[in-house]
């Protein structure tokens, strides 16, 4: 992907970086815009074990979740190289804390999540916009097949996650049919569903009639 | 230790209701952890027979799966992990006192060697005992008085020993002078209004003059607290306004002379502490289902038709008629009575105000179950039908109807007890009719139990039942689509209505047995 990548220095002071002339964070403060974008997503943040997030940007959010939520684990997707070398530049400290899956394609990107069995992680999914209006339609596509929303999402998250692998039968008789994006109640009308499985997507069922 | 969870997924009320069933676990040698809605989390300060409390995360699952940008799977993954996590303690018993579809799913995730109450095997329902199958019929199902929340939840689990249940604590607590009112209620229809509370408290002033009113209110209703005081101040009345947490209202209670509520959570808390208690009913507030579980709180009712309304439903009328009824005059004097220790003056009130309003003793030593009970004569009159049922009900949930010796006749020597004040040729007369109406209906359902042995079905038998039994008054049977002009019954419908006619001969023979016994004794004694 040839996009051309400039650094500057924001208003506050701190180096961030220029997309085709579009700023991966705030220009004027990368700190308090990390801030307020963890505000914002308090919720989905404190809702799973790992954190994973699309978009790369100048880093600065990335460093105030690794503050905020020392104990989770942070998955950073992202697919321009020189973001990846510009982070790791500038967080050296973070690098080794936080998984960065970089890779030029969204294809090549789901056959990394595909084979790290990233799906069997308790996860919550946000995204950076600044980052992620870099190139949205690969972001797009990246975060619908995380959400497990699409048939390809569904398909792949239900052969890692403990406990789901006997969807995977049900999901080749009659779970196909069913329309994007796949939600539990759809889900829910399913009679196929069974044991403990079919117990919990029920009581999910139950929790938003 | 043996361990036990209790899953209560209701509001914070229902689970101050549940806590007679913490004792009795307590006093089984269990160590309890209790499964409660998160933001009920600080519930566990109140009940110090609690080990651990667990939060259901309902509202977060609920954003979860109502929200695209969240992963399908998040929700499952968090729901499996609270499961997986409560499976650890290898409970010995789950007690499900939630009667909802979420707590049965859930319930059906946990290992254990006993459950109780309400849960699911993949799709089929299973109500674990009699009480369980009760609380799920009742809403009305039902031709039956009611019984009180905590009493059924309490029976859901059947103890080894036979306990002193219902006792008040015979603990005397030095009381202060010190009057509480708890405000507001969660619903406007259940919420006297303000300016009937500045009246009561101007005239609780003059009565008593040395007394602390404290007017007490969440947070979230410091609006409402704002125009009390604002009111009160113009009319120079001595009270004091406070927001306390549970855990400070709860201290509060214990030293209060008083608390003068509606239909709150409050009064519950008062319950668990004895507080003596002044129960405002009004609007959809269900005295006999969720009223003060305790001995000698008095509750006020109005008299007028829609009382109690619909829970869901908005009042129909342009204002709120059942508030205007509740003189503030009764209430005081009630108040007054109650603080100054004078019970016996209670009745004299009731009687002076029985044209717009019922008043209720409640009781807890009567048949180990909570009753109200009137405090005017001509209604104890026509309340023997209810202590009746209720009675029967008891025996028929509890399974002692089948024993060969019932105790019949020392539960009916307690009924004639509390009757004694009513002349005995009324009641005797009242039993006759009474008992003629339970004889006919056990002997209508034996009769249609017989033709559907000779092979009737379909329509013939939903029409007899409904005729004969008044079965379209059940809310089940519409839900499952069994109304007259049908074309098929399927064997599910078959055996529901088959259980259904077992339900009302049995009971009914059972009421008829009690007034049996009630009108012999009655007889004897004249």
């Amino acid at each position: 992907m040839s996009i051309s990548l400039e650094v500057e220095k924001s208003r506050s002071g701190d180096i961030i970086l220029k997309y085709d002339r579009r700023y991966s964070c705030s220009k004027i403060s990368p700190k308090n815009e990390a801030q307020k974008w963890i505000e914002k997503n308090n919720k989905s943040f404190s809702f799973a074990s790992d954190i994973y997030v699309i978009g790369i940007g100048s880093g600065y959010h990335i460093e105030a979740l690794s503050t905020s939520f020392p104990s989770k684990k942070i998955i950073v997707f992202e697919q321009l190289k020189g973001a990846v070398k510009f982070f790791k530049k500038e967080f050296p400290f973070l690098s080794s804390q936080i998984e960065i899956v970089y890779e030029s394609s969204s294809d090549s990107i789901k056959k990394r999540i595909i084979q790290q069995k990233l799906f069997a992680n308790h996860y919550s999914l946000v995204r950076f916009y600044p980052a992620f209006s870099a190139n949205t339609e690969i972001n797009m596509e990246i975060e619908d097949f995380l959400l497990a929303r699409t048939h390809e999402g569904f398909s792949a998250a239900i052969q890692q996650i403990e406990g789901l692998q006997a969807l995977a039968k049900e999901y080749k008789n009659s779970l196909k049919d069913i329309s994007e994006p796949i939600s539990i109640v759809e889900l829910n009308k399913k009679k196929s569903l069974s044991g403990s499985n079919q117990q919990i997507f029920k009581i999910l069922g139950e929790l938003i009639r | 230790m043996k361990r036990a969870l209790v899953v209560s997924l209701l509001r914070l009320g229902d689970i101050m209701m549940t806590s007679p069933l913490f004792k009795k676990l307590k006093n089984d040698g269990y160590e309890i952890d209790l499964l409660v809605n998160e933001q009920f989390f600080k519930a566990k300060e109140l009940f110090p027979e609690i080990n651990k409390i667990y939060g259901f995360p309902r509202k977060s699952l609920q954003e979860g799966v109502a929200n695209t940008a969240v992963p399908i799977f998040s929700p499952f993954l968090k729901v499996n992990a609270l499961a997986a996590s409560l499976n650890k303690n290898e409970y010995d018993i789950v007690i499900n006192a939630t009667q909802n579809k979420v707590s049965a799913h859930f319930v059906s995730l946990l290992r254990t060697n006993e459950v109780c109450g309400f849960s699911y095997h993949e799709d089929r329902a299973i109500f674990h005992g009699s009480w369980s199958r009760y609380l799920n019929d009742f809403n009305g199902n039902l031709d039956t008085p009611i019984f009180h929340f905590s009493d059924i939840i309490k029976n859901l689990y059947k103890t080894q020993e036979k306990q002193n249940e219902g006792v008040p604590d015979s603990e005397q607590v030095l009381r202060s002078r010190h009057i509480i009112i708890q405000l507001l209620t969660s619903d406007q229809k259940k919420s006297w209004e303000i300016a009937s509370y500045i009246q009561l408290v101007k005239k609780l002033n003059l009565a008593l003059p040395n007394y602390l009113i404290e007017v007490i209110g969440a947070p979230n209703e410091h609006l409402q607290l704002d125009q009390f005081a604002e009111l009160a101040n113009k009319e120079n009345l001595k009270f004091k306004i406070s927001m306390p947490t549970l855990l400070q209202a709860k201290e509060l209670l214990k030293t209060a002379k008083l608390l003068i509520t509606g239909d709150t959570s409050i009064k519950h808390l008062a319950a668990m502490v004895n507080t003596p208690t002044l129960e405002i009913s009004l609007g959809s507030s269900d005295a006999y289902f969720t009223g003060s579980y305790m001995d000698g709180a008095i509750i006020v009712q109005p008299k007028i038709d829609c009382f109690p309304c619909q829970h869901s439903e908005n009042c129909k009328k342009t204002s709120f008629e059942c508030h205007d009824l509740i003189p503030v005059n009764m209430v005081s004097a009630l108040a007054i009575s109650l603080t100054e220790g004078y019970r016996k003056d209670l009745k004299v009130i009731a009687e002076e105000f029985k044209d717009k309003v019922n008043v209720y003793e409640t009781s807890l030593s009567m048949f180990s179950l909570y009753q109200l009970l009137p405090l005017t004569t001509i209604q104890k009159e026509y309340r023997v039908e209810q202590f009746i049922s209720s009675l029967a009900w008891n025996f028929y949930l509890s399974g002692e109807h089948n024993e060969a010796v019932a105790e019949y006749g020392s539960l009916a020597v307690q009924l004639r007890d509390f009757l004694k004040t009513t002349p005995s040729r009324l009641l005797i007369e009242r039993l006759k009719k009474i008992e003629s109406h339970f004889f006919s209906k056990e002997m209508s359902a034996s009769r249609i139990l017989d033709q559907m042995r000779n092979g009737m079905t379909g329509n013939d038998l939903v029409e007899e039942c409904f005729k004969k039994l008044s079965f379209n008054d059940q809310v089940t049977f519409k839900e499952r689509g069994i109304v007259p002009q049908l074309t098929r019954l399927n064997f599910v419908d078959l055996r529901y209505i088959q259980n259904s006619l077992n339900r009302v001969k049995d009971i009914n023979m059972v009421k008829s047995k009690i007034c049996r016994t009630l009108k012999s004794q009655l007889m004897e004694m004249k």
